[in-house]
């Protein structure tokens, strides 16, 4: 109790799911039918024996609430948890162009692939697992069609193939000579072109359809599955499965002929988006072999914005119902928001492809009772039960109506929390809106899931946040990469979105950005931003590319590493305006935009500084200062926390049970730990770090 | 045991449908299996139910699945040849036993609030019913408006949770199935006093009957907001309502 008193953490102020994986309590009883109906319909998916025929046609669920609050993104995590290892799990946030829509929504999906399972003992990648799946049963396919001789006799070490391919085909596998034999006999296989036509055949007699692309993808699974993480086929793999161009050494680690390397280097962000949905598919497509995907628009408040938005969503809907096979989609909203903003600007195709509303419902009493027990319990403030859950207190919420929403009653609850026993004392103040976006961007930095290179973020600062700066026009130029701008009479600053790190497609932004500067009539300068988690530009070998970017940066194109501090602060300021729009927060979005764009000024006047093309930035290129590649040098070196560092973090937090994490971070040796800190403590299922405004507090969950 | 034949056995069963215990024999499983095999049935949508009907609890093939439009054409084509003559809610209820009683007071709502059908008080209170079609017949067309109006007037003064439903599920069915329906939409539609509306809802509420909720993520105009009752300690006013669905 003196604990919780010293650290300020509120039992009840956690009322908003940022991330539905973080959900691990539910009431019972308390929206099962909503939860069942969606499990019933994902069941629909995995009637049949692996590998299954591709299942189409499953409308959207859509999942209403009568208003924010009552469990839209919890419900999203009760199914998360559900479905377990049954299903590969997307959580979607709004996408921000209706032009690179499939490439956000690729994006998340690979991202999410390359996390480790939270739900399998297989302790790899979720990409990893789903190449296994695959690979294990195309290669069964292939000895029961005749490429063994003497199928019956080993038909039940086939079998088994099929049904554990995580434990034979991975490195971990107990029965090592049994691997090795079988990866080098499914590598021989993808080897031999008249072996590797027959593998494909196989995809297509089982009604998976990769438009011609069966042998790409049937190499660059093996590529990923069977090297060693950070090796250059994984790289390969995943640079060519988010639907970016592959250089010429990466096809050659794949073996992948020219023509399925079918990323343009040069491309339009139409182009780009094509072929992320191709990719989708595919991915889609293969899961016949593995586990169904669900993907889960959530957020969508933000869609209402502009009739754009709410046209890209419905479309991806309809393309995801009729042209993409083997997930369940599930798009959560309020109903107003539903009725006001999205449905009226959907065509009546789209609005077709939507189940009938999966209703949400209040807690009541008794629910309510539970719920705000089992917070208190958590805190290991059992003995403050009676108490705090007065009836005459808990049940005066229950007079007008005998269900609630959820948010509501743990606003009231928090407040009764932090209200001293003194009922004449003033009620607690309105925290303020710098406080409320200090919150914001310690959950952020909490949650190493939410700092990766996010396009839509990158486009929401650059197009919307910006808007009223200095007189700013927002311009979309008819350009491949810079398509968007900022324009002054005298200066321009473009900016290009851009994840890879492919060099002949930074030619061709350099080159772009060259074009940009010679052919207007002020002062260009373009920029293209950089998170950590992705690789430097330019590239270590890169020589004509290296030229061509360093004449182009004489000429104002700057490539700018973002650090984490900045990434947290722009991820959580794009997370708080959409709390607002959700009316997650306790402010109006115009009030919280209006905080953002003062907040960011200093941001914007930073980018939109022009200068004389005469002055080249000194190396690095990347525009970060020395002070900067220093902490990232850190960074890099404390990426991830030694066995004898969990250790300690555990034996202290087991017997402090709430910490400070500046506490945690002393006893690990400093403040560099933090990222990898943090990551340790989403790893861990009895860790749980609690974003405060001040700092984040570490709790050990019993 | 697979899904394939039990659907057909479903099949065969036609608008009659099976109990669980009648699918299991058919199928020779224990009760178990043919839970779950009614569970994937209706996971895919090839199976409905369970309904309740009489005194037992059927699963019929989504083809031959009762729904509520087949107890609303049975009314309305009843009342239709019942000309003039009132028909009390038990004769009705009667007519309707062979489909699932829960389809039942939804369809003489839905009827309602199309106006296909005018629903009476008699003595006790007792419930009675009529076709408009012989009404409109007997009360010459052109006098309709009229009639309408005076009939809006009869219902406002006696607002009961069941004149509300007819028209909640109008506007429910027009707005693609959303449960949250707004108290605006509600008063525009049944032209009855805002206090008489909100004591309506409130008095519901309390009971459970229906819920009501503030819109806190989206700007209605002020006189969608205004139609909604503000309650103290409330920071928004609940301007939609969900009605219960009836069992």
């Amino acid at each position: 109790m003196s604990d919780v008193n010293a650290v300020h953490v509120n039992p009840f102020e956690a009322d908003v799911i940022a991330e539905p994986r973080a959900v691990r309590y539910s009431v019972p009883g308390l929206n099962d039918e909503p939860l069942q109906t969606l499990l019933d319909r994902f069941a629909s998916l995995t009637r049949s024996e692996l590998p299954r025929p591709p299942v189409r046609g499953v409308k959207a669920q859509l999942v209403v609430s009568p208003d924010a609050g009552y469990g839209k993104s919890h419900l999203l995590g009760r199914l998360f948890q559900k479905l377990g290892d049954r299903a590969t799990q997307i959580y979607l946030r709004p996408f921000e162009s209706a032009e690179r829509a499939w490439s956000s929504i690729l994006l998340a999906t690979v991202q999410e692939l390359e996390r480790t399972g939270e739900h399998s003992d297989h302790g790899g990648t979720q990409l990893e697992a789903f190449a296994f799946g695959v690979l294990a049963h195309v290669a069964a396919d292939f000895m029961a069609d005749g490429a063994i001789s003497d199928y019956e006799s080993v038909k039940p070490a086939i079998d088994y193939l099929r049904e554990h391919p995580l434990q034979v085909l991975s490195p971990a596998c107990p029965y090592k000579p049994l691997n090795e034999t079988l990866i080098k006999w499914l590598r021989a296989r993808l080897d031999d072109s008249s072996d590797v036509i027959r593998l494909g055949a196989l995809f297509r007699r089982r009604g998976v359809e990769l438009d011609g692309r069966e042998k790409a993808w049937l190499r660059v699974l093996a590529g990923y599955a069977f090297s060693p993480s950070a090796s250059v086929e994984r790289d390969a793999a995943l640079t060519w499965l988010r639907g970016e161009p592959l250089e010429q050494d990466q096809e050659q680690s794949l073996k992948i002929r020219h023509a399925d390397n079918d990323a343009a280097e040069d491309a339009m962000a139409r182009q780009i988006n094509d072929i992320s949905l191709r990719r989708l598919r595919g991915l889609c497509m293969l899961s016949s072999y593995y586990r169904p995907f669900v993907f889960c628009f959530d957020q969508t408040e933000s869609y209402g914005r502009t009739a754009e938005l709410v046209d890209a969503l419905g479309s991806c809907i309809c393309e995801l119902c009729d042209g993409i096979p083997n997930h369940l989609t599930i798009v959560t909203c309020n109903a107003t928001n539903w009725l006001q903003e999205l449905r009226p600007r959907m065509l009546p195709a789209y609005q077709a492809r939507f189940s009938p509303p999966i209703d949400l419902q209040g807690i009541d009493h008794n629910q309510a009772k539970e719920l705000l027990a089992q917070r208190l319990q958590e805190f290991q403030l059992g003995q403050r039960i009676i108490e705090f859950i007065a009836p005459s207190w808990l049940s005066s919420h229950f007079e007008a109506q005998p269900r609630i929403g959820v948010r509501y009653l743990l606003g009231r609850a928090a407040e009764r929390f932090r209200r001293p026993s003194d009922a004449t004392a003033s009620p607690p103040r309105k925290v303020s809106v710098d406080a409320a976006f200090a919150l914001e961007i310690n959950k952020v930095r909490a949650k190493p899931a939410l700092q990766q290179y996010s396009q839509d973020c990158l486009m929401w600062f650059s197009e919307w946040l910006v808007q009223g700066f200095d007189g700013v026009t927002v311009a979309k130029p008819a350009r491949k990469y810079f398509s968007l701008g900022w324009e002054w009479p005298d200066r321009s600053v473009y900016f290009a979105l851009e994840a890879g790190h492919n060099n002949a497609r930074w030619r061709a932004i350099a080159n772009e950005a060259m074009a940009l500067a010679s052919g207007a009539r002020g002062a260009v300068r373009s920029i293209v931003f950089r998170t950590p988690d992705l690789k430097p530009i330019p590239g270590p070998n890169w020589v004509a590319a290296r030229r061509t970017i360093d004449e182009a940066a004489a000429k104002g194109l700057r490539i700018i590493n973002l650090t984490i501090d900045e990434v947290c602060e722009l991820h959580a300021a794009r997370e708080f305006y959409s709390n607002a729009l959700q009316g997650n927060v306790d402010f109006a979005p115009t009030e919280v935009l209006g905080f953002l764009k003062e907040r960011f000024a200093p941001w914007f006047k930073r980018y939109s500084r022009v200068q004389p093309s005469s002055h080249p930035p000194r190396r690095p290129l990347a525009g970060c200062d020395a002070s900067v590649q220093k902490d990232a040098q850190a960074n890099a070196r404390a990426s991830e926390l030694t066995r004898a560092q969990i250790d300690i973090l555990i034996s202290h937090l087991r017997a402090r049970r709430l910490v400070d994490i500046k506490e945690v971070l002393e006893k690990l040796g400093g403040e560099r730990f933090k990222q990898a800190l943090l990551q340790q403590v989403e790893k861990h299922p009895n860790l749980k770090a609690h974003a405060g405004a001040q700092t984040i507090v570490l709790q050990w969950r019993v | 045991m697979s899904g394939d034949t039990a659907i057909d056995v479903l099949a065969r069963a036609g608008s009659q449908g099976l109990t669980p215990v009648d699918l299991a024999k058919a199928l020779g499983i224990s009760k178990a299996c043919t839970s779950q095999v009614l569970r994937e049935l209706k996971a895919n949508g090839s199976a409905r139910g369970p309904f309740r009907i009489g005194r037992s609890t059927r699963y019929f093939s989504a083809t031959h699945a009762p729904s509520r439009q087949h107890v609303e054409d049975r009314i309305e084509e009843w009342l239709r040849n019942a000309g003039l003559k009132l028909t009390s809610l038990s004769d009705l209820e009667a007519i309707a036993r062979p489909w699932p009683k829960a389809f039942f007071k939804d369809a003489i709502s839905a009827l309602k609030g199309e106006g296909a059908i005018v629903e009476l008080r008699g003595p006790r209170k007792s419930r009675l019913y009529l076709h408009r079609e012989p009404l409109l017949e007997q009360l010459r067309v052109e006098r309709e408006g009229a009639t309408g109006a005076r009939e809006l007037e009869d219902t406002t003064s006696s607002l009961s949770l069941d004149t509300v439903r007819s028209v909640y599920e109008a506007l429910r069915a027009q707005q693609g199935g959303i449960s949250a329906v707004t108290i605006y939409d509600l008063l525009k539609r049944m032209g009855s006093s805002k206090e008489e509306l909100h004591r309506l809802l409130l008095d519901e509420a309390k009971s459970g009957r229906l819920t009501l909720h503030p819109a806190s993520t989206v700007n209605f105009p002020s006189e969608v907001m205004e139609a909604g009752i503000r309650m103290e300690g409330q920071p928004y006013p609940f301007v939609t309502v969900v009605l219960k669905e009836v069992a």
